[in-house]
């Protein structure tokens, strides 16, 4: 009795007391309020400096910025934007396909569409891109490029980065580090080897790539596997070789940014977000960046306005703000990610950030090549990936160039 | 020395099994505090620090930038007010419900109640994520997104609380005591009140603390529904500290160390009563 008597109606009154004290899950409501949906949190002051400038064309308006990680916000895309309850501005990389299939996403005014073809090369346009129209704007993207420990790469006699895929390899076996028992201690070369998902296969498709080859073609309309071949074979062999035959890495050791903040590998490839993670992690490592000897995977980040309404060109108005040269700038200075706009003039930024270099300015043959705009794609790597992690430490197929076709 | 009232001490610690005893426990209950150390010292950790191999216990240079930049940068204390208030009212909620309904369906003896009974039984199998996105639909045509009602849908009923209750009603509580009751002319409300219920502490206790956790580390539906910062509750807000790629572990260790004193001091004040709960339920007959 007295638990009920006390106990229980004394923490009833407190909670109550609690929740009409706080200013609770209600916030206030405002004429004109702007909501942008992010996968990425370290964009979240880039949006906000975006929308603190739209004010000067509309004085009332309040712009919330939610920016939640990537797979978070993918999960809240799924429910909302069928019920149509999503943000007034969208981020989505590749699985904009199965929305834009399904006709979630409302086409953009002409305007968008002219600036579009106006300010971007149409590779960086294909995923948001359907049946021949365009839906979303870019904004940034992700691309590959070799970052190397230029100490290590002092002390094993190497001047400059490898401009060939053997020499990647060549490479790795003078950068190797390794105990008295010859365990590795320092990997020559971090290869993205395990942590599920799809990023395996992205990352082994880049490498396939410098090797001549490609994970899916396009042929009569229809989407393919691509990779059953020399080129596929020679990609999985690098992998094998480094693994396996010359040991210049394995599973077991920290592998990517962590591991080259650490100086524990010489080299990696991997997205310009790592010159960020650097600074403020490593900022003394001395490090340098390189494009890859052919091409990259690229991976954009496009904006889109999934809500028809009154605030429709105020939110276009946001995404074309969010892409003004001056913008741009500051976010590729600030976070690390590189924009998708042409004709931007980084040379500024890169007299701080040198290691922008090789994301910016690549050479003029250099290829970026993109995710077909599929809604399978995401599996279709995902599955890959699976088999690739097995693959890389399979030692039956070192050297065994018939079995090690991935068909 | 055997302690009649504590038979766990029939072993003599000073034995060399009582002493190994003494060492695997103290070995296990380091392990398992260590994460709990490691979350604190990091959050007063610099980002070079964080990364340092082998990881150090005590930071070298110890900062207050991570928890300053927490608060700053976030609503944390936001975060944790609406899930002390959303794990309240569900956890109020459950009790009171599991309560009421796993008596009546206990002791009152109607044809249908088996066949009530059985489909509450059978909700229990079916997962939340099931029939998240129904309820979802439900909730975002109802407009009730980003509400303290849309997050609390689904955390007001616990089947599990009902079946709990009503086991303990049916093999703890003697009839002839509602019985006797009944006879000095107590009505069904006085009953329940001033009898049942306070013979019901123990499992109405323990079912809190499961109703309590299950709301404070729910996830998945509040991200989904709750999408405006300020309505996030804390295991949401944690979300924030980690990007596609990298996790801000600094941010988080403070965000998660700030987080813990408030759950920290509900359980120091409630354990007492968790544990006379438990220890005192059941009726001697």
């Amino acid at each position: 009795m007295a638990f009920i008597a006390k106990s229980f109606w004394l923490s009833a009154a407190r909670l109550l007391a609690v929740a009409a004290a706080l200013p609770m899950l209600a916030s206030a409501a405002s004429a004109e309020k702007l909501t942008i949906w992010s996968g990425w949190p370290d964009l979240a002051p880039f949006y906000k400096r975006v929308g603190d400038q739209l004010k000067a064309k509309y004085p009332d308006l309040d712009i919330s910025v939610e920016a939640i990680a990537l797979r978070e916000h993918e999960k809240r895309l799924a429910l909302s934007l069928p019920s149509g309850s999503a943000g007034d501005v969208i981020e989505m990389e590749v699985e904009a396909a199965r929305y834009l299939e399904a006709g979630l996403i409302p086409e953009p005014p002409a305007a968008i569409v002219d600036f579009v073809k106006a300010n971007y090369d149409m590779t960086r346009v294909k995923t948001a891109t359907y049946d021949g129209k365009i839906y979303g704007v870019p904004l940034f993207q992700g691309q590959g490029a070799l970052f190397y420990n230029t100490d290590m790469f002092a002390k094993a006699g190497l001047n400059s980065p490898p401009k060939t895929m053997a020499e990647y390899t060549a490479y790795a076996q003078k950068l190797v580090q390794r105990d008295a028992s010859g365990t590795p201690t320092v990997s020559g070369w971090s290869l993205r080897l395990s942590g599920g998902g799809s990023g395996i296969a992205e990352k082994y498709w880049t490498i396939l790539y410098n090797h001549g080859g490609t994970l899916l073609e396009e042929k009569g309309g229809k989407w393919r596997a691509a990779y059953a071949n020399e080129a596929g074979r020679n990609a999985l062999k690098q992998y094998l070789d480094n693994v396996v035959t010359y040991r210049t890495v394995s599973p077991e050791m920290k592998a990517d940014a962590e591991a080259f903040e650490l100086g524990q590998t010489a080299m990696f490839i991997r997205e310009s977000w790592v010159i960020g993670d650097v600074a403020k992690k490593a900022p003394n490592l001395k490090y340098a960046t390189a494009p890859l000897p052919k091409g990259t995977l690229m991976v954009p980040v496009d904006l889109y306005v999934p809500n028809k309404g009154p605030k429709n060109q105020i939110a276009w108005d946001f995404v074309q703000k969010a892409n003004e040269p001056e913008n741009l700038l500051w976010l590729v200075e600030n976070t690390a990610w590189v924009p998708n706009r042409k004709g931007l003039d980084y040379s500024a930024v890169i007299s701080k950030i040198p290691q922008l270099g090789a994301f910016v300015n690549t050479p003029a043959d250099h290829v970026f090549f993109t995710v077909p705009a599929i809604s399978p794609a995401s599996e279709i790597l995902t599955r890959l990936a699976a088999r690739l992690e097995k693959a890389f430490t399979d030692k039956s197929l070192a050297g065994n160039d018939a079995a090690s076709t991935l068909s | 020395m055997s302690d009649p009232d504590h038979p766990s001490s029939d072993i003599d610690r000073n034995t060399p099994a009582g002493f190994a005893i003494d060492v695997v426990l103290s070995v296990v209950g380091l392990m398992m505090l260590l994460p709990l150390v490691f979350l604190i010292s990091n959050a007063f950790k610099t980002p070079p620090e964080l990364l340092a191999w082998p990881p150090t216990i005590i930071p070298n240079q110890p900062t207050l930038e991570n928890i300053l930049g927490v608060l700053h940068e976030t609503p944390l204390l936001r975060w944790i007010g609406n899930t002390l208030i959303f794990a309240g009212i569900s956890t109020t909620s459950i009790v009171a419900t599991s309560a009421i309904a796993g008596y009546v369906l206990g002791k009152f003896d109607l044809p249908w109640f088996p066949a009530v009974f059985g489909v509450i039984i059978a909700t229990l199998v079916v997962p939340f994520e099931v029939y998240m996105i129904p309820l979802y639909l439900n909730v975002q045509a109802a407009g009730m997104l980003n509400t303290l009602p849309g997050l609390l849908v689904g955390y007001l009923v616990m089947s599990f609380g009902i079946f709990l209750v009503r086991q303990y009603v049916t093999t703890s509580i003697p009839d002839e005591l509602l019985e006797a009751a009944r006879v000095d002319g107590a009505g069904e409300g006085w009953i329940f009140l001033r009898i049942v219920l306070p013979l019901m502490r123990g499992p109405l206790g323990a079912l809190g603390v499961l109703a309590f956790f299950q709301a404070w580390t729910a996830f998945a539906w509040p991200l989904v529904v709750t999408t405006n910062k300020d309505t996030y509750t804390l295991e949401v807000g944690l979300a924030l500290f980690q990007t596609g790629f990298t996790v801000d572990i600094g941010h988080l260790s403070a965000a998660a160390a700030v987080a813990l004193v408030p759950s920290a001091l509900f359980f120091s004040l409630m354990r007492r009563n968790f544990v006379r709960g438990v220890a005192g339920t059941g009726l001697k007959e």
